[in-house]
């Protein structure tokens, strides 16, 4: 027996380079008889999944608020949501992993795992029992009842339409309007941790009004010693109620327009603003001489060597005190620079910092 | 004049991964005649979209085709985001670019095999899938899905694919190139391959223009037509693409043409994973679609096309899309006429015929 073998192989050998002038494929196939093969030795070798398989939905089900998201997010219906009757149901065989549940649940309670729902002969619907309104609100009490808003304190800027998931807000600054859609909102409570007045609760506003008459009291007042005039409060002002003209050393402020959600104050690199012109002019006196000082105390600088070159910094300057940089020599002028630290925002390349002089 | 045969030629055939149906008239050996008919997996995309939303609608549009799926997804986001106006960042551009050129090393190996078994060429077959399981595992690993990505979205990319693994994904299909091109001369090089395929099915250069031919099946016979040559189009204007012509038109033309195909995908890859420049993969872009785009996109199988209206609404008030087998038929209906019934099998493959993508 192993001898024939061993001749129908040295018969072999001698033939490859003969075979090959007719067979371009024969030395593939013959280095194919002797290599293991490509397959993987499954169930022997176990499947390797990568980080990022998706295989099949789960859901961490204490999580669940019900609110409906996933269902309305799968492109096959798979996912259905009873909320009152506290059910979770998911159709294995609609469902066709594409993970869209996963990226808009508002409470990360959905995953995608790698395994694949196990084959079976019917097709799967698994039912998961998610928290019903009851037992959520012994858990959290706030959470129970509708959606509202104190009107007292609401400035009507409109962030918490922007950050509901649902779009279930209507916030009109003019109008002074503030509307929820009772059928739309999915109680994530993502609006109530946007809202800067804290106005919003769920079920009557318990926790409102505490903090906002002491933010409230007066208009909008800019401290214009310290001010640099850079305009980041114009540009991020919802109500565009702000007018700052570096060139005229001009800050105004539309009091019919501001709506006092304090994001300019957030802002402001020079913490020159707040509400209550009292408090910002009692200010003003002993601090008189100091601004003066402060606004020039700090200006933009460069760590050796690490400049790119990209002039990134150049269009972010709003004095327009960095020249273009050529060949990676940076400069600033320390006359104009005004210590905003829009350069330092602006670098890509995290090569510039503030320096006090 | 002989006697004349009709001879049904699917939907059901060794050849045919997908259901077309073909009446052969015959006479004798020879095909005097074929006629098409499509229609036997009509999905309904068109109407789908008054009931999904547009960031749904990109799933699918995705599920038209298994084998250039990351392509339509491409297609469908990028007339998206054109009807909303907005440039989605760079980085995004080039990862679609990437992956769209590994869908296309997918789809040429895989078209390979079907080739190899479609001449009866076993072994060939299994090593050309053997090879695109390197691909498909690269798919997954940076997007999750082996044949249906999901990662493209309106705006960007969902997920970001990290440097480390890009250049690993160089890497692996830089090596791959020896390994294909051990697989790939046997088509080129074997006698008995040859012999199927050279001289069969000639479309001549007047021919494919005439019929509007897309995409390899132009390129075969000297029509330079690819959208990839266009400057708008992902980022390959920066890779410096040349579109892969060949002069014969016949069925061994259009399989070398896909053959150099795959290597320039890989070069392609290879120099865009060199130039990707850091930064973000996605961008926030309008709830709502209005005003209408068209969008070209240079799949594997050739041209498709890409048509949105939207209605001022997150529903798309219209959505056409026209893939490149629509296009083909008429060329393969031609090359069909007067060919032997037994080289019918290779004029209907040599298209690359994905009838799902045609009838959506």
């Amino acid at each position: 027996m192993i001898i024939i073998v061993v001749i129908v192989a040295a018969l072999l050998c001698l033939a490859v380079p003969y075979l090959l002038g007719f067979f371009k494929f024969g030395k593939t196939i013959l280095g194919s008889t002797f290599k293991k093969p490509a397959t993987l030795m499954y169930p022997v070798k176990p499947r390797e999944w990568q980080e990022r398989t998706r295989g099949s939905v789960s859901i961490d089900a204490d999580g669940c608020i019900g609110c409906g998201m996933c269902a309305r997010a799968c492109p096959t219906n798979a996912i259905d949501v009873d909320k009152k009757g506290g059910t979770w149901t998911i159709q294995r065989m609609q469902c066709i992993q594409c993970s869209a549940c996963v990226d808009c649940c508002p409470k990360k309670c959905l995953n995608m795992e790698n395994l694949y729902t196990i084959p079976d002969v019917v097709k799967i619907v698994d039912t998961v029992e998610i928290p019903t309104k009851a037992a959520a609100s012994d858990a959290a009490p706030a959470g129970d009842g509708d959606l509202t808003c104190d009107k007292e304190t609401c400035v009507f800027c409109g962030l918490c339409a922007k950050a509901c998931p649902a779009d279930a807000l209507t916030v009109d600054r003019k109008e002074k309007v503030w509307e929820v859609d009772k059928e739309a909102c999915v109680k994530c409570g993502a609006c109530i941790d946007k809202c800067p007045k804290k106005s919003l609760s769920f079920g009557g506003a318990a926790e409102a009004a505490e903090e906002a008459p002491a933010e409230d009291d007066g208009p909008l007042a800019c401290d214009k010693e310290v001010c640099v005039f850079c305009g980041l409060c114009a540009k991020n002002c919802p109500a565009d109620a702000l007018t700052v003209d570096r060139k005229e050393k001009v800050w105004e402020v539309d009091e019919d327009s501001c709506v006092k959600c304090g994001v300019c104050i957030d802002k402001c690199p020079k913490k020159c603003l707040a509400f209550g012109g009292a408090a910002a002019e009692a200010e003003e006196a002993p601090a008189e001489e100091a601004p003066a000082e402060a606004a020039a105390k700090t200006i933009a600088a460069v760590k050796d060597g690490e400049c790119i070159g990209c002039n990134a910094c150049v269009n972010a300057c709003p004095a327009g005190a960095i020249p273009d940089v050529v060949d990676n020599d940076w400069k600033v002028d320390k006359e104009k620079c005004i210590g905003c630290g829009a350069c330092v925002d602006g670098c890509p390349a995290d090569a510039l910092y503030m320096k006090e002089v | 004049m002989g006697k004349r045969t009709i001879i049904p030629f699917g939907p059901q055939h060794p050849v045919l991964p997908e259901p077309i149906h073909l009446d052969l008239v015959l006479e004798d050996e020879t095909v005097v005649e074929a006629i098409p008919s499509i229609g036997y997996i009509h999905r309904g995309l068109e109407k789908l979209c008054e009931i999904k939303d547009f960031n749904q609608m990109v799933y699918v549009v995705e599920r038209i085709c298994g084998i250039c799926s990351f392509g339509h997804g491409w297609g469908a986001v990028a007339s998206m985001e054109g009807a909303m106006g907005v440039q989605v960042p760079e980085r995004a551009e080039y990862l679609r670019t990437i992956l769209h050129e590994l869908g296309r090393v997918h789809s040429h190996l895989l078209w390979l095999g079907l080739l190899a078994d479609g001449f009866g060429f076993e072994s060939l077959f299994n090593h050309c899938w053997r090879i695109r399981e390197t691909v498909l595992d690269l798919f997954e690993k940076n997007t999750g899905g082996r044949v249906v990505f999901s990662i493209c979205k309106v705006g960007g990319m969902r997920k970001d694919i990290s440097n480390e693994n890009l250049k690993e994904m160089q890497e692996v299909m830089n090596g791959l190139k020896a390994e294909i091109k051990e697989v790939t001369d046997v088509f080129i090089n074997d006698a008995s391959v040859k012999n199927r395929m050279t001289g069969v099915g000639v479309l001549t250069k007047e021919e494919a223009e005439e019929l509007c031919a897309v995409g390899p099946m132009a390129r075969a016979s000297g029509v330079p037509q690819d959208i990839r040559m266009t400057d708008n189009h992902g980022v390959y204007g920066k890779l410096g693409f040349e579109p892969v012509l060949e002069e014969a038109g016949d069925c061994m033309a259009r399989t070398v043409v896909r053959i150099r195909e795959v290597f320039q995908s890989i070069d392609l890859i290879s120099k865009a994973i060199d130039q990707i420049p850091d930064g973000p993969v996605d961008m926030k872009v309008p709830n709502k679609i209005e005003g209408e785009y068209i969008t070209r996109m240079e799949q594997p199988r050739g041209e498709a096309f890409y048509y949105v209206k939207g209605g001022g609404t997150k529903f798309l008030k219209r959505m056409r899309v026209r893939t490149p087998t629509n296009m083909n038929i008429p060329a393969m209906v031609k090359t069909l006429a007067g060919a032997d019934l037994a080289d019918v099998p290779m004029l209907v493959l040599t298209i690359d015929p994905c009838i799902s993508c045609t009838e959506r």
